[in-house]
């Protein structure tokens, strides 16, 4: 019981500030034993679909060149191999849109781009919690 | 002698019977006559026959001559041996003149209909095609039957279809110009939500940017009063608010689909959304039984979330707030409306800003009474012009306000 489950994340960010930052929060969490970053929703299903030691849960972010968060994950809810991976979402845009189309296609999370460090290091932990709880 | 007498007696039978026949058959005709009986039915070996007055055959003519459609018969080549009167006048040529030329002759495509005429031997004939009478050319629909075995003749039904056809090329042309708006329309709102899309992300990720490293400046070098990095991060942190709200109204006026929503629903989670300024107000909020009005969620949301937090937030400062929401059916002008209800006992506005506060970046207090950029209501007030409908507001200062939310009943 107080064994600490540990996860295995990919994270889809195509800013190299972000990406520093939110690898350092998840870096620092400690439930987190591997992190993997791609650029872009291309690279992420790629990379879900050629790994060996695939990740259990995804973070992406909304707005990326070549393709987009919601188009990847689009791809994932189709996709019988993919769909029960947990994915986790994380934008800038407060376009309720985006929100309301992510919620439809079955995300655990919509969670907006933090406005500080401090935040950022809530990310992993909010992850965490989501997780625990379904299981 | 005794022969003869014999036989004229028979005789004198013969004619009294051949009498009694005769008067029978007067007074069936009479009866026929005067309309006593229609006609009458006589069985000859097993077969019935029946027999009519020509009064009979005068209505089916006078049917034919009054009759709203051109009505013909020709021979079996075409030749017109009748036509009434409506055919006579569709064509502009007396009936005297018609009868004896050939039907084919006022056809624009005269081989086509003589094939129609070789087809009527085998079936019914139904089919459109264009009068040609004195080079005025118009669209009718023919109807060809053939009369044998009875009379070796065609019966012929013609219907002008100029006013038909002119309705349906308006029609068509209506269509059309309603194809061309809708695509322009969609045209609108792609580069609207392309615009949404680059506030909403690309003039944002810039502003957190600044944020989050004007926290990491060193502002030990400055006093409370003059630090820099104090008032960067309070202009970046307004503009930011700006641009929020900026992007809620320009999206308030993209037309999504349009669906049944349960404004029941809606308000649940709306008040769930909202659960922790609720509680910190202390505040009360009423949900009534509401209706399923046609809308799209995200805007409904969007209208009463704004709404509840603005009645929290306009509240007075020693009674807490409590916010009662419920729904009638409106009747304007044999216009049938949910007028949705959102009562509020805050502080009220004066009569003289009531249509002030729609319009986009209209304040009624200083920005240290209220914060806020003014857009809350404009964005209601847009959302409810995508949904054909409209909000009001009814308030008296110091005594709270009541916003309604009209939706047009579409099957009322």
């Amino acid at each position: 019981m107080t064994e600490v489950k540990t996860f295995h994340i990919v994270i889809a960010e195509d800013d190299y500030d972000d990406a520093d930052i939110v690898q350092q929060s998840f870096e620092s969490n400690g439930n987190f034993t591997k992190i993997e970053l791609v650029k872009n929703g291309l690279e992420l299903l790629d990379l879900l679909r050629s790994c060996e030691d695939c990740p259990d849960v995804i973070l992406t972010d909304i707005n990326m060149p070549i393709m987009s968060g919601i188009e990847a994950l689009k791809e994932i809810y189709t996709d019988p191999a993919l769909k029960l991976i947990p994915c986790f979402v994380y934008s800038t845009s407060i376009n309720p849109k985006y929100e309301a189309q992510c919620k439809e296609l079955g995300v655990k999370g919509f969670l907006i781009k933090p406005y500080s460090f401090e935040e950022f290091d809530n990310i992993p932990a909010v992850i965490v919690e989501a997780l625990s709880s379904e299981q | 002698m005794e022969n003869k007498d014999a036989h004229i007696t028979q005789l004198q039978q013969e004619v009294a019977a051949l009498k009694n026949e005769l008067y029978e058959a007067n007074s069936i005709i009479d009866a026929i006559r005067e309309g006593a009986v229609d006609a009458l039915v006589l069985h000859e070996q097993g077969k019935p026959q029946i027999y009519t007055l020509e009064s009979a055959d005068y209505t089916y003519r006078i049917l034919i001559e009054k009759f709203g459609e051109g009505a013909l018969s020709i021979t079996t080549e075409g030749l017109i041996l009748y036509c009434n009167d409506y055919f006579s006048q569709l064509i502009n040529i007396p009936g005297e003149g018609i009868a004896g030329s050939y039907l084919k002759s006022y056809f624009d495509d005269q081989e086509l209909f003589d094939t129609l005429i070789k087809d009527v031997a085998h079936n019914a004939v139904k089919r459109e095609l264009l009068l040609n009478i004195r080079g005025r050319k118009f669209p009718v629909n023919i109807s060809l039957t053939n009369l044998a075995p009875k009379v070796d003749a065609i019966g012929v039904v013609i219907t002008d279809l100029t006013e038909k056809k002119q309705h349906e090329e308006a029609l068509i042309k209506n269509q059309q110009e309603l194809e061309i708006k809708v695509n322009e329309l969609h045209a609108t709102n792609t580069s609207l939500e392309q615009f949404i899309h680059v506030i909403s992300h690309d003039l944002k990720e810039p502003l957190r940017k600044i944020l989050m490293y004007t926290s990491r400046l060193d502002a030990a070098a400055y006093t409370l009063e003059n630090n820099p990095a104090g008032v960067i991060r309070s202009s970046a942190l307004r503009l930011n608010s700006l641009v929020d709200d900026l992007v809620k109204y320009a999206f308030s006026s993209v037309k999504d689909d349009m669906e049944p929503v349960d404004l029941n629903k809606v308000l649940k989670e709306v008040k769930d959304d909202l659960e922790i300024s609720i509680n910190e107000n202390n505040a009360t909020v009423i949900i009534e039984e509401l209706p399923v009005v046609t809308g799209t969620k995200v805007q409904m949301r969007q209208v009463f979330s704004n709404l509840i937090a603005n009645s929290i937030k306009y509240s007075k400062k020693d009674i807490a707030p409590q916010i009662t929401i419920d729904y009638e059916i409106a009747n304007e002008s044999d216009k049938f409306y949910y007028k949705v209800n959102i009562r509020d006992n805050g502080i009220g506005m004066d009569k003289a800003h009531l249509n002030k506060i729609f319009t986009i970046f209209q304040r009624l207090h200083t920005r240290n009474e209220y914060s806020g950029n003014g857009i809350g209501l404009a964005i209601c007030k847009k959302i409810m012009e995508n949904h054909s409908g409209r909000i009001e507001v009814q308030s008296i200062p110091g005594n709270g306000s009541v916003f309604s939310l009209f939706f047009p009943i579409n099957n009322l």
